[in-house]
């Protein structure tokens, strides 16, 4: 087994988890909205600013944001050595409606 | 640091393009540097205000959007259409979005990143240096107005003396609350100058629990125009513009 394969699954589920939108946000509930108002304001952060912003330690704002990755609403990138979250929203579901009408 | 201003209203028609148009207007008049976008992409309008083509508009917020532009392409300096007396200093920009039916049935069906969207906006902030942005958006609560009222400072809802407005104002309001709504102004628009003005103030800033930041008038000066140009700018005396400019002042204290 390759060094990555037990990873994979994992990348593919994360893959394919649905597009959120903002009203799925507002279904989100209350003790994950505080980072995910941030993260949509500022577009991304690093873990100390969201922590610092919530006023919550980082070991437990790690938790809230790993929950809104497994959701699907945020993603989380590696920028050098740092891990960046970055808001994961589409502004409606695509729909059938003809491109020609 | 730039204070995002977002315009909104529960039914169409309530005169929220012309209301942003007017009230960019009358804060550049106070110096400010201002950018104005339409957020409308379903049935864009603050163009005719501003009096560009349609045929001949060039790039807009869709081509940003979708990966043809940048934001500062799609960006439009209209200071020019605010006459020769805009003080130093005072600047207004707008972005358009598309008329085209293609382009607004690609939105329709495909949607865009958010961040896109965003991520433009702190970009226009930084680039401009603005004092506002003012966000026009569709009127109804769907997940693109939804979005500005989130990441507005101040959301000014508009609505006219008609029950659909006031049932449906305050559904608009119950769900601003749940974003977490920073700031919320109300405006009364298209008002019979026979009516009472005070009395409605009261009545609807008891009825929503936020305050009313003007009551407008309805004006046959207002339909003859049909969004022609800026009222306020024509008309700088008329009790429209003397609102206008009442409403502008309390989005200036709180910045």
């Amino acid at each position: 087994m390759g060094l990555f394969d037990s990873w994979q699954p994992e990348q593919d589920r994360r893959d394919n988890l649905p597009e959120r939108t903002m009203a799925d946000v507002l279904a989100l509930p209350e003790d994950l909205r505080p980072s995910m108002d941030y993260l949509i304001e500022q577009g991304e952060s690093e873990l100390a600013e969201v922590a610092a912003h919530i006023g919550q330690d980082e070991t437990s704002t790690r938790a809230l944001l790993t929950d809104l990755i497994e959701k699907g609403f945020v993603q989380e990138m590696l920028a050098g050595s740092q891990h960046r979250y970055r808001v994961r929203l589409v502004s409606r579901h695509r729909s059938r409606f003809p491109l020609d009408l | 640091m730039s204070t995002i201003v977002a315009i909104h209203s529960y039914r169409g028609g309530t005169g929220k393009s012309n209301l942003i148009a007017n009230l960019a207007s009358s804060i550049v008049q106070q110096g400010k540097r201002v950018v104005v976008v339409d957020t409308d992409i379903q049935s864009p309008g603050l163009h005719v205000l501003f009096g560009m083509d349609p045929q001949n508009m060039g790039l807009t917020l869709n081509d940003y959007l979708y990966g043809r532009c940048s934001i500062e392409q799609a960006t439009y300096d209209v200071t020019s259409k605010l006459g020769p007396h805009v003080p130093p200093g005072g600047a207004l920009y707008l972005i358009p979005s598309s008329i085209k039916a293609s382009e607004i049935t690609r939105v329709l069906r495909e949607g865009y990143e958010v961040n896109l969207l965003t991520d433009g906006f702190r970009k226009l902030m930084k680039m401009f240096r603005l004092d506002y942005l003012f966000l026009d958006t569709h009127p109804g609560l769907n997940e693109e107005t939804l979005l500005s009222i989130l990441i507005s400072d101040t959301l000014v809802l508009i609505l006219r003396p008609d029950q659909q407005d006031f049932q449906g104002t305050a559904v608009t309001v119950e769900v601003a609350r749940k974003l977490k709504l920073k700031r919320l102004l109300l405006v009364v628009n298209k008002v019979l100058p026979k009516l009472d003005f005070e009395s409605l103030r009261q009545q609807v800033q008891e009825a929503y629990h936020a305050p009313v930041a003007g009551i407008l008038p309805v004006s046959e000066e207002m339909i003859e125009l049909g969004s022609a140009g800026l009222f306020s700018l024509k008309y700088p005396e008329h009790p429209f513009s003397q609102g206008v400019r009442e409403i502008a002042a309390q989005i200036l204290s709180a910045a």
